[in-house]
């Protein structure tokens, strides 16, 4: 075919060349040609950056290519630009898209911070640092850093506390005190080192009311109304030097995406030295329930966030999941470990299953001292060994309390 | 129809959650869509590398993404997936450049 088209004399003169070889455009818009192969991937792109540079539309350029080729019926040819421009496309952000890449850290840096703020960790050797290890482990003042104890002597005892590195799930059904329990923690906790509380469902104010109440003693609803005797106000005033005291702080920022929640981790780490994190409700929080799906991806996403943030900036992670307990064949309504998704147990390095028997007994039948009884089953622990701890729960103020009864054995799973 | 509606779910395979505003595509491949205007140029070709990266063949991605809304009767967003990639390819271009 001589027919010369009307994009070809302007290819020609872009490359001031009348003869020019590439002037059919096939080079670049049709690998199916025997030109095609005659450039390579950066001579198409330089070609194309000066057919762009010299004013040229792309676009009205390939319509006109198309055009043109199919009033000749060369219908074939005309499709095939999209495969050309396809093929080029994807060279590009490959090999060119390197440099807006951010680095492979697990996560997001924070605007206004560099990776230098997180120093990378170094593999060490065994052989050359056991020695230096163990005679600073046996010398009598050695204290852990890695190790953060939760004021539950029951608890402690398993293995020192929470460990740096650790994320940590706090399972329950519904009304099993699993977010109070939580603030028991992070009240405790926060006694020996900075803990921060990033709330889903609390105000500050709520939560601090229910902390107030934890410490004070006083049940939240005298707080939220403002029932309050004289004894009440010395008491409260007691718990205002008493949380002064802790290093607490609490985030109730709404969260609304993975990547917003992981950010808000990191912030209060850079900027407030936080060792241990609490964060309610470990649940899809992207706005997106129409798919089944989308929610497995997310929770996945969440709960690998959370460990690699956990690793990444050594902190300890705990959150609190929601399971719904099924009832046995003798009607009593027990945790089981099954019914933690999936996602969820494969990336937690401890799971402590919240239970609190009297929250199932509608017909007052249960034993008297079981209902003060608060049961955390700690049925995976990857640092150590599993238990049933037994606390004692304060039900007006629900606080807990050690009963210093251990069992060192979980059954159930 | 659903056939076609495999890329969407392929493109969660790679995206999880990250992506499900704009698991149809449109944010790529049509420039008179909302989703287009909601994301800058820099971000769609970040999309588009996490994607080719993902292992999806561009054209077929593309083909799925015609079929798909050609089926629902919608020829004129197909129709405009060229005209995306050429602006897409004139952006990354001009990235090159600078």
């Amino acid at each position: 075919m001589s027919t010369e088209f009307l994009y070809e004399s302007k290819i020609a003169k872009i490359f001031d060349d009348d003869n020019f070889e590439h002037r059919s455009l096939q080079t670049i818009l049709n690998p199916h040609s025997s030109v095609w192969d005659k450039t390579t991937m950066d001579e198409k792109i330089e070609m194309l950056q000066k057919i762009i540079k010299n004013g040229e539309v792309l676009e009205y350029l390939v319509e006109s290519y198309q055009a043109d080729h199919i009033s000749f019926r060369n219908e074939e040819v005309a499709k095939s630009s999209i495969s050309g421009l396809c093929e080029i496309i994807t060279y590009m952000v490959k090999e060119y898209s390197k440099k807006i890449d951010e680095p492979t850290k697990f996560v997001k840096p924070i605007p206004g911070k560099k990776w230098s703020d997180f120093p990378e960790k170094q593999p060490i050797a065994v052989s050359k640092t056991a020695k230096k290890f163990i005679d600073n482990f046996i010398n009598p003042n050695y204290k852990n850093n890695e190790i953060i104890k939760t004021g539950f002597a029951d608890l402690d005892k398993i293995d020192g506390g929470f460990h740096l590195g650790e994320m940590i799930v706090l399972a329950g059904d519904n009304g099993n005190c699993k977010d109070q329990f939580m603030i028991n923690l992070a009240l405790n906790m926060s006694l020996h080192s900075k803990v921060g509380f990033i709330s889903l469902h609390d105000s500050k104010t709520s939560l601090l009311i229910r902390m107030l109440s934890c410490l004070s003693e006083i049940p939240t609803f005298h707080l939220n109304e403002h029932k309050l005797s004289e004894n009440n106000i010395l008491n409260l005033k007691n718990c205002a030097a008493e949380l002064e005291k802790r290093e607490l702080i609490i985030n109730d920022n709404y969260i609304h995406s993975t990547s917003f929640l992981i950010e808000q981790c990191k912030k209060m780490v850079i900027e407030n030295g936080v060792k241990i994190i609490f964060f309610e409700s470990l649940t899809s929080n992207d706005d997106t329930k129409h798919l089944k799906n989308i929610i497995e991806y997310d929770l996945q996403l969440l709960c690998r966030e959370l460990k690699k943030v956990a690793l990444e900036l050594n902190i300890c992670v705990v959150v609190s999941s929601k399971l719904t307990f099924k009832s046995d064949k003798d009607g009593v309504f027990r945790p089981y470990l099954t019914q933690l998704r999936n996602e969820t147990q494969q990336y937690a390095d401890r799971i402590m299953l919240l239970h609190l028997p009297c929250f199932y007994d509608l017909h007052n039948k249960i034993d008297e001292r079981l209902k003060n009884v608060f049961n955390v089953h700690l049925c995976r622990n990857r640092m150590g060994s599993l238990a049933t701890i037994e606390l004692h729960v304060n039900n007006s103020v629900t606080t807990f309390t050690d009963t210093n009864d251990y069992t060192s054995n979980y059954f159930y799973y | 129809m659903n056939q076609h509606l495999d890329y969407e779910f392929r493109i969660d395979k790679i995206f999880g959650i990250e992506l499900y505003k704009h698991r149809t595509l449109r944010t790529l491949f049509d420039p008179y869509s909302t989703e287009w205007g909601k994301t800058a140029m820099d971000e769609k070709l970040k999309i588009l590398k996490r994607i080719v990266d993902g292992g999806e063949e561009l054209n077929f991605l593309i083909e799925d993404y015609k079929d798909r809304y050609i089926e629902q009767n919608q020829n004129h967003i197909a129709k405009v997936a060229e005209e995306a990639i050429c602006n897409l390819l004139a952006a990354s271009l001009k990235n090159k450049t600078e």
